[in-house]
């Protein structure tokens, strides 16, 4: 008989040891939140395939998503010198993002008020004294002042107050620059609900981009992001780490309608190995052929000392190791914030990590107007180091389609790998919801909640006038 | 045998920075990235703009005017605006000094 069955819906979990129960027997300075679980049941329904399929519902997303939630174009890193412009786009929009002469942030839709040209080319950023468009050289000041209009005589009609590049609403957090079409948008704030507290330790802003990947996938952007938000498919996708991090034993957790997070466990089995471990064999699994390759190390092999556990050696001799690397003092980091993989979602489309082991940043964005295909950029957030030198941020490495991420230079091979597992599902899950009889998938009351909370917002949004 | 000239200093062009120099007649961008040196036609195959003060980053300068951006290791452009590429010309350093050639700079492997 299923004990299970006797819960109330959602309450059932993993047997075993919990997450919060091994981070408390840590006995370190985790931060409380982390240890404070968060989930509340929010139906069984199906949701509909329709949601990654339709043309229809695509468009919707369209009006009603991206052109009224709150999204992040480009770092503030990106543009730090007055002149610099970065071009973001979203579906078929593109919008100059300006750093201007007194160091204030501005967007405007990336458009000629003359004859519509884009004013910087797409996918560019740069740095210029004024905004001047490449086909007649009508041109505005960074502050969006109308400043040259060739031959003036023929537009009486172009009075410069109406010819003021229109703004878009900008804020910023955690060094992201934010964007928002709607000019009735709700502060920014309101949309990271808990995000600013969570992070207050672990300051983005503080960070710099060390890697960018840009990879294109074949399925539609939330199927994408979907694929990144539980840590149920471990067992079966990544068959390679169930020595070294928990699977069933995620702990998930929501907040309001916009944030929702996973704590995943690093340096502890998965609960469906029946074995049982010593502590040197767990540290010796990590150092191996764990999830990140590149942290064995050369020397001599380390040792778990008696009463103390696997995930404690290995975090300390990450913050070493990682520490020299990065120039940073990292030794005051709790285990689990060092070597756990904590991600948070932020509503519609980003995952942020506050983890020293994964310094990940993921977006999915449309490919332009394809229902089926999305654009995955994956950040390294690596701490800027103690001596303050802030590096230029990287450039987006390209991927397409057909290319493996061990293509990127300087990407660790092991998490390679599982991106390259992560991924591959994709087109398969893209071609099986087109394909099924059944109208809508299934999910999973705790382990996919956060999969459902992202549809019930989007819902949301699309529901509202 | 390709003739090199001196044009600049290394002391006169920090990282991240350009400066143009004339070359028998030619005005020529000399840029270091994280102090490697590469030389470029300063003008811009797309609408014909000096690229001096284009902002170099991780290799690519950006067009001041319309922001083409070009690769300034091997000149190849981005996007459509940068379909024809900048002439690159060799560059080699004696003692500090930075020296350019009319001959094109080698491709890297």
């Amino acid at each position: 008989m299923n004990k299970a069955l006797h819960l109330a819906p959602g309450e059932a979990r993993c047997p075993g040891a919990s997450t919060a129960d091994i981070i408390a027997s840590d006995g370190d300075h985790a931060p409380a939140h982390l240890t404070d679980p968060s989930y509340r049941f929010l139906g069984d329904q199906d949701i509909p395939y329709e949601h990654y399929t339709s043309r229809d519902f695509f468009a919707l997303e369209q009006k009603k998503l991206w052109s009224r939630v709150w999204q992040w174009a480009c770092r503030e890193e990106d543009i730090p010198e007055p002149g610099d412009y970065y071009v973001y786009e979203i579906v078929e929009k593109s919008v100059l993002v300006v750093r201007t002469q007194d160091g204030s942030i501005k967007a405007y839709p990336n458009a000629c008020l003359h004859r519509g040209t884009q004013l910087k080319p797409a996918g560019s950023c740069g740095r210029s004294k004024e905004l001047r468009c490449p086909f007649h050289g009508f041109t505005w000041s960074l502050e969006g002042e109308l400043t040259d209009v060739p031959c003036r005589w023929d537009f009486p009609h172009m009075e410069d107050e109406r010819f003021r590049l229109p703004e878009l609403k900008v804020e910023t957090w955690g060094g992201f620059v934010f964007i928002n079409f709607d000019p009735n948008a709700t502060p920014l704030a309101e949309h990271l609900g808990i995000l600013p507290e969570h992070f207050a330790q672990w300051d983005l802003s503080e960070k710099f981009v060390a890697l960018h990947v840009r990879k294109l996938l074949p399925a539609n952007w939330k199927a994408c992001l979907e694929a990144f938000l539980e840590s149920f498919h471990v067992l079966e996708t990544h068959p390679q780490g169930v020595l070294t991090v928990g699977d069933a034993n995620t702990q998930y957790d929501i907040y309001g309608d916009t944030v929702s997070r996973f704590v995943h466990l690093v340096g502890f089995p998965s609960p469906h190995l029946k074995e049982t471990f010593t502590q040197q064999q767990l540290l010796d699994a990590l150092l191996a052929e764990g999830v990140v390759e590149g942290v064995g190390g050369e020397g001599s092999k380390l040792l778990v000392p008696e009463g103390s556990t696997a995930r404690k050696v290995f975090a300390e001799h990450i913050q070493a190791t990682l520490g020299k690397a990065y120039g940073k003092d990292l030794s005051h980091l709790s285990i689990s914030e060092t070597i756990d993989a904590i991600e948070y979602c932020l509503f519609p489309n980003t995952c942020f990590f506050p983890s020293l082991l994964f310094p990940m940043v993921y977006r999915f964005r449309p490919n332009g107007n394809d229902v089926d295909s999305c654009i995955f950029d994956l950040l390294y957030l690596q701490p800027v180091p103690d001596s303050g030198e802030r590096p230029d941020p990287a450039e987006p490495v390209e991927l397409d389609f057909e290319q493996s991420f061990h293509e990127v230079p300087g990407l660790d091979p092991g998490l390679a790998t599982i991106y390259d597992q992560d991924t591959g599902n994709l087109i398969a899950q893209q071609r099986g919801f087109k394909s099924s009889t059944k109208p809508g998938e299934t999910l999973g009351n705790y382990q996919e909640i956060r999969i459902r909370q992202l549809h019930q917002t989007l819902v949301k949004y699309l529901a509202a006038e | 045998m390709s003739q090199f000239h001196h044009v600049l200093d290394c002391a006169d062009l920090p990282a991240g920075k350009s400066l143009a120099v004339d070359l028998d007649g030619l005005s020529v961008l000399v840029c270091n990235v994280n102090n490697e040196y590469f030389a470029v036609e300063n003008r811009c195959t797309h609408q014909g703009a000096e690229l001096q003060g284009g902002r170099i980053r991780n290799g690519m300068i950006a067009c001041p005017l319309h922001g083409v951006l070009f690769d300034v290791r091997n000149g190849c452009g981005k996007g459509p605006l940068g379909r024809v590429p900048l002439r690159t010309f060799a560059v080699q350093v004696v003692d500090g000094r930075i020296e350019v050639s009319q001959e094109a700079a080698a491709v890297p492997a």
